[in-house]
């Protein structure tokens, strides 16, 4: 069964690599279309990644994507950066943190 | 992808057309605008390196398939020649085109073959008004629906071959949209002004004033029946055709004043070689290459139907309008006294030059 | 053989990941630098080089990527130079100066390329995508030469007992030249490409580059220019004062017959860089247009186009021009550069884009500040920047002048001797 994006935001703080994000402290805004529509965002500050839903007041990058594109790229299945060329998520904000998100976390 | 090399076919075409224009146009040009009349064998030659007839498909009479492409490269090839004897020979592309892309059947079917099929055969079309903001698309000449036609009435200028031609095509305004509407020699209500129009220049070319005064026409002469055609798209073509008229005159205009350049001399070293002169015709080789590559794409997106074809086409045809201008005028100031002289066509080009922001209507792609 | 306008699939992509980029890591960070000239934007060099090794992207010189068996190679056209002229004109209508302090090897790797023997490209290059981002430099320039490359006084002497080449000189206005020859500790091993003349008496024949690699002694910054704009982009005078470099840091033939053979091969390189240069500066004119057009619709101003000229409005008709000299400049430079990947030799369309575009940048970027008037003139918007950023087109990489010069030869078939 295929994650869902509550799912995969419950499993983010769990999955988060401190010591591939040392003296982070920034917050990313998540904004889904499709199946699971929704805003979410993931706060990372002293070496810990809470999530929530909702839109945080200051973030320093924001991912756009359909929510199912999103779940294959968290899980490996769709390459991140190919993804992004092809115009299938947007960015906005701090693009260095969006290119080590997906290093951030260990997924499975 | 990107290309900019036309194909073997085209590259054939060019040459052909080229030779035309090189061997039998330009020769001619200076005696038939001082006798104000282009040789009907000239036009009669020209007419046999097929062009038009290549636009048209089998169907209708031609041999080929419509490219505005193809049509661009060989307007400019003519006009490099002469532009009255290339707008001569292109002339019944003013009546051919417009019914082949927006006609109905029944018109491709009766007219078309009508057209290329034989020799040269003056057909036209009528479009410019005598205003000084004249306006394609907000014409004064109008047409109005009576019974089982409409009337037609109004006066246009600048129409090529109109005393002879068969029939043209006349663009009035229906309902205050642009239509096209087939008019036939010797209908009731028009006529032609006897004597051909005198220009500032394209003086062998003959062009009349054109009354209309309640001409009346059948409903089946509408191009494009009861609903009509998009008159934006015959627009699109004709300001292409401008553009690529333009790019012809000014390359001959650039080519003859390089050459004569590089063979006069002044303060022991031939103009060329002084840096005034050398950065005049850098400029106008660059400014002609800018407006056939502008030109090229419009006439592409005209065939490959881009949303922004039409808008391209007229950004096309002001830039090369405004480009024939400067390049033709630095042709003359290049040779000086000998440039204000009527035995170089510098003069003559110049003359044209100026023209381009007013012809389009003149030629169609 | 065909007449087609149709943008590669790889390029639109690649537009549209620039795009962001010019958006989120340059412009939000333009007027920042501009007013904080000399301060160093780390991060956007640090994402454009972790980004550009990711994507498998190296320094300014393209290189074709071998996709796989002589087959595909065949059927896929090659458009590494088109690529590039993109890249360029993205990412300079992001930012003209931050773009020029993308990592990577500059002019510097360009001239390695066009010039090295395999072994020098191999020693020389590979830096350009290790772990640290780096930078390289060509340094051509002198206070009395500029556009007369032949007259530059730099001195190279052979000291034979040491197989050493000595040089003497100062360059001027060398493009990223601190960050290529400064040592950083955020900066990998940059390098400079120093032209100096091995025999004065010789002319031409006597100028040849040397690679002189950041750490060597006696090579330092004496300056840091303060500009007109681009001011994120070091430029830098750089002084040799007896600065040694080993024999084989001489670009190409180790050998020293008097020939202008290394001084064409540069200029050659110019053919391939003038029209990327043309890119650059057009990437500026389209956002300075773009912003124009934009406030006059906000204005309600629209542009009626398909009017004829006798009902536009002023506004209207020099807006259309821009239109008509940005959309042929850059056909210009899309016909250069796809002339260069089809290796076709485009000395004139090169020079012709080059003139063209330094000649829009310029009348587009001062007509936009002028039409929209207070606004224009303001720091409120990035615009007045774009203004001082576009003078630049026009100026380096050969100036218009000389430009029109290489034009000029060109079409009417004379050499440097017969057209000065």
């Amino acid at each position: 069964m295929p994650l869902t994006i509550s799912d995969l935001m419950s499993k983010m703080p769990g999955a988060f690599l401190p010591e591939k994000a040392p003296g982070l402290d920034a917050a990313i805004q998540f904004k889904f279309s499709g199946a699971e529509a929704g805003d979410w965002y993931a706060e990372i500050k002293d070496g810990k990644c809470v999530t929530a839903q909702g839109v945080h007041p200051s973030p320093k990058m924001t991912l756009t994507a359909d929510s199912s594109d999103y779940v294959k790229i968290f899980t490996g299945e769709l390459d991140g950066m190919a993804a992004f060329m092809q115009g299938k998520i947007k960015l906005a904000g701090d693009l260095n943190l969006a290119m080590k998100l997906t290093q951030m976390f260990k997924i499975r | 992808m990107y290309s900019f090399e036309p194909s073997e076919e085209q590259k054939m075409l060019i040459d052909a057309v080229g030779k035309y224009a090189v061997n039998d146009l330009r020769p001619a040009a200076r005696e038939a605008e001082e006798g104000r009349l282009l040789p009907p064998k000239l036009v009669a030659k020209g007419w046999e390196l097929g062009v038009l007839q290549a636009s048209i498909p089998e169907a209708y009479g031609g041999f080929g398939d419509r490219s505005a492409v193809t049509g661009a490269l060989a307007g400019e090839e003519l006009a490099f020649g002469d532009l009255a004897g290339a707008i001569a020979v292109g002339t019944p592309n003013l009546f051919a085109l417009p019914i082949l892309l927006g006609g109905t059947e029944e018109q491709k079917q009766e007219y078309l073959p009508k057209v290329i099929e034989g020799n040269w055969t003056p057909y036209t079309s009528a479009l410019i008004e005598f205003a000084f903001d004249f306006d394609p698309l907000a014409l004064k000449t109008t047409a109005t629906l009576k019974g089982d036609g409409y009337i037609i009435s109004g006066e246009k200028a600048y129409v090529p071959f109109a005393k002879e031609a068969e029939a043209m095509i006349v663009y009035a305004a229906l309902e205050g949209v642009t239509q096209g509407f087939v008019v036939s020699k010797g209908a009731a209500g028009l006529s032609v002004s006897d004597e051909a129009e005198k220009m500032l220049g394209l003086n062998a070319l003959p062009t009349y004033r054109v009354k209309l005064d309640g001409v009346k026409v059948p409903k089946a002469n509408r191009i494009g029946g009861d609903s009509g055609f998009d008159f934006e798209r015959v627009l699109a073509s004709m300001r292409v055709a401008n553009a690529a008229a333009a790019v012809g005159v000014a390359r001959a205009a650039f080519d003859y004043a390089r050459d004569y350049a590089k063979e006069r001399e002044a303060f022991g070293v031939k103009i060329a070689q002084k840096q005034a002169i050398a950065f005049m015709l850098a400029e106008m080789r660059t400014e002609i290459e800018a407006m056939r590559l502008l030109m090229w794409e419009a006439a592409w997106k005209l065939d490959t139907v881009k949303d922004d074809a039409f808008i391209e086409a007229y950004l096309a045809s002001t830039g090369a309008a405004d480009m024939a201008m400067m390049v033709t005028d630095r042709a003359v100031q290049i040779l000086g006294g000998h440039g204000y002289i009527r035995e170089h066509p510098v003069e003559m080009w110049m003359r044209e030059g100026r023209g381009f922001a007013m012809f389009t209507g003149f030629t169609m792609v | 053989m065909t007449i087609e306008f149709e943008t590669p699939k790889p390029i639109v992509q690649t537009q549209f990941v620039l795009k962001t980029v010019a958006e989120e890591m340059m412009r939000a960070k333009s007027r920042y630098f501009d007013e904080h000239e000399h301060e160093i934007p780390w991060d956007y060099i640090e994402f454009m080089h972790t980004a550009m090794k990711a994507m498998g992207v190296g320094s300014l010189a393209p290189k074709e990527k071998s996709n796989g068996g002589e087959e595909s190679k065949e059927k896929r056209p090659p458009i590494a130079y088109q690529m590039l002229a993109t890249q360029m004109e993205m990412l300079s209508w992001g930012d003209a100066g931050m773009y020029l302090i993308t990592p990577g090897g500059g002019l510097g790797a360009a001239a390695v390329q066009a010039a090295g023997t395999p072994e020098q490209k191999a020693k020389f290059l590979a830096r350009f995508v290790e772990e640290k981002p780096t930078m390289g430099a060509m340094c051509m320039t002198e206070a009395g030469a500029g556009s007369d490359t032949s007259s530059i006084r730099t001195r190279a002497v052979l000291d034979e007992k040491n197989n050493e080449w000595v040089l003497n000189g100062e360059k001027i206005f060398v493009t990223s030249g601190d960050k290529s020859i400064t040592e950083y500790e955020k900066l990998g091993k940059g390098f400079i490409v120093v032209w100096a003349s091995i025999d004065p008496s010789a002319g031409r024949a006597g100028m040849r580059s040397f690679v002189v690699e950041s750490g060597t002694p006696g090579v330092k910054v004496t300056k840091l220019e303060h500009k007109l704009g681009i001011r994120v982009s070091d430029t830098a005078s750089i002084s040799l004062v007896d600065a040694r470099v080993p024999f084989d840091h001489i670009l190409g033939s180790p050998t020293v017959e008097k020939t202008t053979t290394g001084f064409k091969g540069a200029m050659a390189t110019f053919d391939a860089t003038r029209p990327l240069v043309a890119a650059a500066g057009l990437g500026v004119a389209r956002a300075a247009l773009e912003f124009l057009k934009e406030k006059l619709a906000e204005n309600g101003v629209q542009i009626r186009y398909g009017v004829p000229r006798q009902k536009l409005t002023n506004i209207e008709r020099e807006v259309i021009d821009c239109e008509i000299m940005l959309k042929s400049a850059w056909l210009m430079v899309l016909k250069a550069v796809w002339m260069a990947d089809n290796k076709k030799h485009n000395a004139l369309e090169s020079s012709m884009s080059k003139v063209k575009a330094g000649d829009v940048g310029t009348k587009i970027t001062q007509k936009a500040v002028e039409i929209l008037g207070p606004l224009g003139y303001s720091r409120e918007f990035l615009l007045e920047k774009w203004f001082r950023d576009a003078k630049i087109t026009d100026i380096y990489e050969g100036t218009g002048q000389i430009n029109r010069l290489v034009v000029a030869r060109q079409i009417l078939g004379y050499s440097g001797a017969e057209l000065r």
